[in-house]
């Protein structure tokens, strides 16, 4: 039973993030958008509970903390991603971008159920509160990560149209240049406090050898702390002389792609990834 | 009396020529005065006045002979510009469009009500007289009652506001922003008077009489205060918005003025809204790191996107100016009988006294004077009432309204 309600659920949860994609997207539209901003934020909400629902499911399946392997974490970012903008966003609503995060989502969503051999994802993880803190701080982490270059993608995006003097539906529907700058920054303080943790509680894991599976070397620990150190000056880069927002959200938009692109690397060579995850 | 065709304007606006162009061509009140006294002096021109805005330069004037008179106004205001970039109306069209300009449907914002005072202004700076103080004031008065009777103004966004607009993108909250005002005019009171309604966080209004804009800084409250042009870089550099509203022929701030290095390590960039015309930031600003610039030109299409929106209300305006160009002409008709109407003033009086002295031989009393003078001032009546009708069907508005058609039908669209 459990398992159909997976395939299910990975099936249809990037439908559901594409469709709420595009119903954000309406808001480009300006005053002749349909008035669907409940129906939106219920479909919002039900989604974020079906996605935990899946690793509700997977956790009861596998009896346990779930294993996570490179796709289960695209999913798992993905849902982190969207958690956090959901409850950032509570008060200060931004269906434009809401719309973008959610394309985001469904990508993440897609490659996860599409490449995730989810069947065999049932087997049991570690499930020491050391462990389950570690990967949870770590997703939560890159859920930030990510939207911090989102955010910093659409500061650029934004800057680029005001220099160039265009008026078109991304300047009229988008929060302005400071909040852009603001939310980058607080993602990005998320994500550098996220994976200070975690990547401190996976490193104490490691150096205790108490857990298997978990290891270091010093050229993981210093590209770690070069990653640390990346996000902490985005995060902090309001009081660093020199680096102004523009680049701030041009290092957010470069961390971004390097999240991406190690997430990919791990998929598709396993000896990239940080550590073994069998 | 002239023909209606030796009514003549030639002009310059937003619909023709963009702010590089018109910048070229704007005329200070002084320079209007001279230029009018001058083209007086030629004898071709009878009567004129000058609008100066930030948006047009156009002069109106009377002349004595219609053709002559528009080359020697293209000549004196316009020379050596481009063809495309200057109109010329003559009679009863030269008509249509000053109500139309009055009316704020030839603004770059539609509607906008700022255009009444400059009329006025530039009517006291004029060179007039009986033929255009009535058109001008006529003018002023269609300019208000399209306004009150139609809905062109309610709504209705000033430059200022539609600037201030677009810079809410780049500086968010304006309660905790810190301005620049360049300026003490009327556009920079006006965007002083709505950056302190949007609850700016402090104001510094800048003007070359600092005395001016120290009263004005008095009045728009304690957030607002003021200083002369003399830091002008450095407030600049200081602000997250500055807003220059000033006339003059030479930009105030250039790229050269301004700390590049200052300006590159902001945290986020300085909008500057230059709404001088001619242009008082000089184009290489906008080539700076950390700033970004918008003049009339740029902020053309958020103007044009609310013109669209209100084009109805624009059109309830139709039926009034026509009846208003229609009036316009009939009592220039009637007026044109005046000479006519004396002779027959004096004509009806004269016959009353003869034929009171035939009938009484020179003995009439009160009652039959009264009745003579009862019956001389009912056939008087009777005689200027048709006078009057004749006047109005010269032009008949069904005429007029195809006429003005086609008038607005071959105006040229806003450059952009």
């Amino acid at each position: 039973m459990n398992q159909a309600l997976i395939q299910a659920l990975a099936v249809a949860l990037p439908s559901l993030y594409l469709f709420l994609g595009v119903l954000y997207g309406m808001s480009f539209a300006g005053d002749r958008e349909p008035p669907i901003h409940r129906a939106r934020r219920a479909l919002m909400l039900s989604t974020i509970a079906l996605h935990a629902g899946l690793f509700a499911l997977l956790s009861d399946a596998s009896g346990g903390f779930p294993r996570l392997d490179v796709w289960l974490s695209f999913s798992a970012v993905c849902l982190g991603m969207v958690s956090v903008f959901s409850l950032v966003t509570v008060r200060n609503q931004q269906p434009t971008v809401a719309a973008i995060v959610f394309i985001a989502a469904f990508l993440l969503q897609l490659s996860s159920s599409m490449f995730g051999p989810l069947r065999a994802l049932t087997e049991r993880g570690p499930s020491t509160i050391s462990t389950i803190m570690h990967v949870l701080t770590v997703v939560l982490a890159s859920a930030a990560v990510m939207l911090s270059g989102l955010y910093g993608f659409l500061y650029l995006l934004l800057f680029r149209q005001m220099r160039r003097q265009t008026f078109g539906a991304l300047f009229r529907q988008l929060p302005d240049l400071r909040q852009l700058a603001m939310m980058t920054r607080l993602s990005a303080l998320t994500g550098f406090l996220g994976l200070l943790l975690g990547v401190n509680v996976g490193i104490a894991m490691a150096h205790s050898r108490g857990v298997e599976g978990f290891g270091y070397t010093d050229s993981f620990v210093l590209s770690m702390l070069a990653i640390c150190i990346h996000f902490g000056l985005i995060a902090f880069s309001k009081r660093i002389p020199g680096i102004t927002a523009n680049r701030a959200s041009w290092a957010a938009v470069g961390g971004l792609m390097l999240l991406l692109g190690a997430l990919v690397a791990s998929a598709l060579i396993p000896e990239a990834s940080f550590h073994s995850l069998d | 009396m002239h023909a209606i065709d030796d009514l003549v304007l030639v002009g310059m606006s937003q619909r023709t020529a963009p702010v590089a162009v018109r910048e070229r061509y704007a005329v200070s009140e002084d320079d209007a005065r001279a230029l009018l006294q001058q083209l007086s002096q030629g004898g071709l021109v009878e009567e004129g006045v000058v609008l100066s805005t930030c948006n047009r330069t156009e002069i109106l004037a009377s002349t004595t002979d219609g053709t002559r008179g528009e080359a020697a106004l293209r000549g004196a205001l316009f020379r050596n510009a481009e063809g495309p970039h200057v109109y010329s109306f003559r009679g009863v069209e030269a008509i249509m469009h000053l109500f139309r300009v009055a009316s704020g449907l030839d603004s770059l914002v539609l509607g906008e009500t700022e255009i009444l005072g400059q009329l006025k202004r530039s009517l006291e700076a004029g060179l007039t007289g009986k033929k255009l103080t009535p058109l001008y004031e006529q003018a002023i008065t269609v300019g208000k009652r399209v306004r009150r009777e139609t809905s062109i103004g309610e709504g209705s966004l000033s430059v200022a506001r539609v600037g201030l607009e677009v810079a809410s993108r780049a500086v968010g909250r304006f309660e905790e922003r810190r301005a620049v005002v360049v300026g003490a005019g009327e556009t920079g009171l006006l965007v002083a008077r709505n950056l302190t309604a949007a609850g700016i966080g402090h104001l510094r209004l800048m003007n070359r009489t600092p005395e001016r804009s120290a009263e004005a800084a008095l009045e728009l409250g304690d957030r607002v205060d003021s200083a002369g042009l003399e830091r002008l870089p450095e407030e600049f550099e200081g602000a997250d918005l500055a807003v220059v509203c000033v006339d003059g022929s030479e930009p105030l701030v250039s790229a050269a003025d301004l700390n590049r290095k200052a300006l590159a390590k902001r945290d986020q960039p300085l909008v500057v809204l230059d709404l001088s015309v001619p242009r008082a930031v000089a184009p290489d600003v906008a080539g700076l790191d950390g700033v970004i610039v918008y003049d009339l030109d740029a902020l053309l299409p958020v103007i044009e996107e609310h013109r669209a929106g209100r084009q109805a209300a624009a059109e309830e305006v139709t039926p009034i100016l026509i009846g208003e160009v229609h009036k316009f002409l009939s009592l220039r008709t009637f007026a044109a009988f005046t000479p006519a109407i004396e002779e027959l003033k004096s004509g009806f009086a004269e016959e009353r006294e003869l034929l009171l002295d035939r009938v009484t031989k020179g003995q009439a009393t009160a009652r039959e004077l009264e009745l003579a003078h009862a019956m001389e001032r009912q056939l008087l009546h009777l005689a200027l009432s048709q006078l009057k009708e004749s006047a109005r069907q010269t032009q008949s508005t069904a005429a007029l309204e195809r006429a003005y058609l086609r008038f607005v039908d071959g105006l040229p669209g806003d450059v952009s």
